[in-house]
């Protein structure tokens, strides 16, 4: 193989998939296919957590054959830190404004980290999931800072469209967004921008729990870039070109647990002694015996170190008191089924809250506990849920909400309206409203007679849906009909059709 | 003599200033003046929704009358719900169709068509039909979503709506068409011609909270009034409005009503709806309030009425 030419393969496929995942979020101007969502589907945490395991294993496969080209190509933040890193890499690799220089591997750190958000997962606490996947991170990332940054643009254009008479372009308003979720957004675009401008992937080799993982089968990849030691200088140039700090030139020797198969290194050595290749049986079994020592010498480190902090994020993960069911209780979106099934499975992407189109999707902040936190919540402010609409379903990539069909969406319950006669405008005021049933898309809301002539609502509970739109629509402050959450999802009785009706109308009536 | 003159003078303007124009003034703002010889009201049952425009625009003149060549219209059909033409929950799309084809047809310019909708927009105007059916005929549909498409305008008549924001297509243009659906609701009762103009404003909830039957009324009495209200009532809703469960809401009448009086427009319809599901007009408070504003009379005996069956 040309080694020019892999690097800028690595580049193409890696913008192939980055440039579609970051759109997909950002998309003000609705120019995305709605089925182009399917790219989402790549990412490692939600394919498992979904059960794609045809993804899953296309995942290992890939690792166990190319290394951590998944780092590369796919992971959205690892392409974000590489354009972090060509900031202050500078032109040439031999003349760097940062020196990175070979680092021994953080393990104690890394997979502590792993282990720890393994294990608190299985405890039932995706809390670690939540705030440590990269694919989540990213796309909150996106969704809660720069989404927000272009709704201005959108108005910008928009405004200069209509004033032409084009209205193919539509005014977009920000989604839910929560202190929280831009809090945690920006300190994870900062900690990843400082870690990636001064060492590069070093998130990727200390933090992140998918790099840790897939670099567990990465040691033992079959394709890998390897030093010829003949050619080699010793200079130590391919070392300052590595992104992961897992060259030690002294050695000639790579960590291919770090390697995420950037090729950087192939273009920058002088002596042409680097190469991507597929090794021979004899040289993959003497490779593996070096990575062993190291585990040897450090395991009472590790031990040590893990059961430290194992011992000390218990009782964090052990936190997560389940919320007893009251009006307070955050109302899970359709599709969501059970609540546990919900908390663990969602990692608070955000995917759904960009897509909603009726802006009833916000992050919760501590509403759904900790490991719940940022996992979306439904909100009456702005909008409601509309009956012909599935599109947040459709979108979760991880399986928190399973994608119903419409039927079975129309009669999912997320909760149910509850209405306080004593807010009610008609109660107050007598006069006519019924704002409420009018939006009602099962007549769970219905308008009953009262006195002199005026209607006022009756909740039947058992074909509500919780869409929200009673609620929305409630011009009472405070409100005088409000969804309360169920806390599991229920099916509503389908509300009863009735007969056509036989009518022969021969005259006008006046 | 200056006497003389000054106390006539003075006699004529007490006179005059009794005076009631509203017709005359709706007439003006409207292209037309009121001829003796065209009915107040044309009801047409039997035919297809194209037909039976065709129909009752004949007999005010032909489309001729109201729309004038280089004018920009909107037609202002109801468009609140995502549903299909088949559950009654908006105008016949066919209907809407049709008189975008006579707009055009009358050397208009630009005919425009837009509805304040109370589901997801996009959703209502393709589902609804009315898109497809505005399209192909020519017509252009403004989205009416977005508050930058209303502007503020005062209601000077409103008793307790005095101002509100209104579609700055319908401000704009030289002559609107109000079409509604026929159909029960929840909150006023019937929602008609008169409840149709809730599509034109950005703050429903204003209704909803101040008096919804009378700010019904006053934002009727908004200086520019729609030259004839066209009463769909091919498909009605009579139960469960406005927004219906199912087709058993819906029946088949195949009946147009046009008037340019609204409240002798909702009135009939009232009469006409009251034979499917009983209706009285006084439990439709905002027609009688309608009436205390001088929008018209409810009284059909003495309109002159035309009646077509096909």
């Amino acid at each position: 193989m040309k080694i020019n030419s892999l690097k800028w393969v690595r580049v193409v496929l890696a913008c192939l998939v980055f440039i579609p995942t970051v759109l997909f979020f950002i998309d003000v101007f609705h120019l995305m296919p709605f089925k182009w969502r399917a790219i989402l589907h790549i990412q490692f945490v939600p394919a498992l957590l979904s059960g794609l395991w045809g993804i899953v294993i296309f995942i290992f496969a890939l690792t166990l054959l190319f290394g951590r080209i998944y780092c590369s190509v796919i992971c959205s933040a690892g392409v974000l830190q590489d354009f972090f890193s060509r900031l202050t890499a500078g032109k040439n690799k031999r003349k760097q404004k940062r020196v990175l220089k070979y680092a021994r591997p953080k393990n104690w750190l890394r997979y502590s980290i792993l282990i720890l958000t393994i294990g608190s997962f299985v405890l039932g606490s995706g809390a670690m999931v939540v705030l440590l996947d990269p694919y989540s991170n990213m796309g909150r990332v996106l969704a809660n800072l720069v989404r927000p940054a272009l709704i201005p643009l959108n108005e910008f254009v928009v405004n200069k469209a209509f004033a032409m008479g084009n209205y193919a372009i539509l005014p977009v308003t920000a989604s839910g967004m929560s202190v929280v979720a831009i809090v945690v957004s920006a300190l994870f675009l900062i900690t990843i921008a400082v870690m990636s401008l001064l060492r590069g992937r070093l998130y990727c080799n200390t933090i992140c729990p998918v790099g840790t993982f897939l670099g567990l089968i990465s040691r033992f990849s079959l394709f890998r870039v390897m030093i010829d030691d003949s050619a080699c200088s010793h200079c130590g140039v391919c070392s300052r070109s590595c992104k992961s700090q897992c060259i030690d030139s002294k050695t000639s020797e790579i960590d291919y647990s770090r390697c995420v198969t950037c090729f950087n290194c192939l273009t920058s050595c002088t002596q042409n002694a680097v190469s991507y290749q597929f090794i021979g049986i004899k040289k993959h079994l003497s490779n593996m015996e070096k990575p062993a020592e190291k585990v040897v010498n450090t395991r009472r480190r590790q031990f040590l170190t893990l059961s430290t902090t194992a011992i000390v994020a218990a009782p964090f993960v052990m936190a997560q008191t389940k919320k007893a069911p009251t009006e307070k209780l955050p109302i899970m979106p359709p599709g969501a089924g059970k609540r546990d099934h919900f908390n663990m499975t969602c990692t608070s992407c955000h995917a759904c809250i960009t897509q909603c189109p009726s802006n009833v999707l916000i992050p919760a902040m501590f509403d759904y506990g900790i490991m719940g936190l940022m996992q979306p919540k439904m909100y009456y402010d702005k909008g409601f849920c509309q009956p012909n609409c599935t599109i947040c379903m459709c979108v979760c990539p991880s399986g928190a909400l399973t994608a119903l069909p419409l039927k079975e969406k129309q009669i999912a319950q997320v909760g149910t309206a509850y209405f306080t006669e004593e807010n009610c405008v008609v109660y107050k005021y007598h006069h006519d409203c019924g704002a409420c049933s009018e939006h009602c898309p099962t007549q769970a809301v219905k308008m009953v007679d009262y006195i002199n002539g005026l209607m006022i609502p009756h909740v039947t509970p058992e074909i509500c849906i919780g869409c929200g739109g009673c609620e929305y629509a409630c011009p009472a402050r405070p409100k005088a009909i409000v969804v309360h959450a169920n806390l599991d999802q229920q099916w509503a009785k389908k509300p009863s059709k009735g007969k056509m009706k036989e009518v022969k109308v021969e005259g006008f009536g006046f | 003599m200056k006497r003389r003159d000054f106390l006539l003078s003075a006699a004529l303007t007490g006179v005059a200033s009794t005076l009631q124009f509203d017709k005359l003034e709706a007439a003006l703002r409207n292209n037309r003046v009121t001829v003796t010889s065209t009915p107040d009201l044309v009801a047409v049952m039997g035919g297809e929704p194209a037909v039976m425009l065709e129909r009752a625009l004949a007999k005010f003149g032909g489309i001729g009358a109201f729309v004038k060549k280089g004018q920009t219209v909107v037609i202002k059909p109801n468009i609140g719900w995502d549903k299909t033409p088949d559950l009654a929950a908006n105008t016949n799309p066919e209907l809407v169709g049709a008189m975008v084809r006579h707009c055009y047809a009358a050397g208009a310019k630009r005919v425009e068509i837009f509805d304040h909708t109370c589901n997801q927009w996009d959703r209502c105007y393709a589902d609804s039909g009315i898109k497809r059916a505005v399209e192909s005929a020519g017509g252009i549909m403004i989205p009416a979503n977005d508050q930058s498409f209303y502007r503020m305008v005062s209601v000077p008549q409103g008793v307790k709506l005095r101002q509100t924001a209104i579609h700055k297509s319908l401000l704009d243009c030289d002559v609107w068409f109000n079409m509604p659906i026929l159909k029960n609701h929840g909150g006023a009762k019937m929602t008609i011609s008169m409840k149709n103009y809730m599509g034109i404003v950005w703050d429903r909830e204003y209704f909803h909270k101040t008096d919804l039957q009378q700010c019904i009324a006053d934002v009727c009495t908004y200086s520019k009034r729609p030259a004839l209200n066209i009463v769909d009532a091919y498909r009605i809703m009579f139960k469960n409005g406005p927004q219906g469960k199912s087709l058993a809401d819906t029946v088949l009448l195949k009946t147009l009503i046009v008037s340019p009086n609204i409240i002798a427009a909702d009135a009939a319809s009232i009469k006409f709806f009251n034979q499917v599901q009983s209706m009285d007009i006084n439990e439709v408070g905002h027609i009688a309030k309608g009436q205390a504003l001088h929008l018209g009379t409810d009284d059909l005996s003495k309109l002159r009425i035309e009646r077509i069956k096909l």
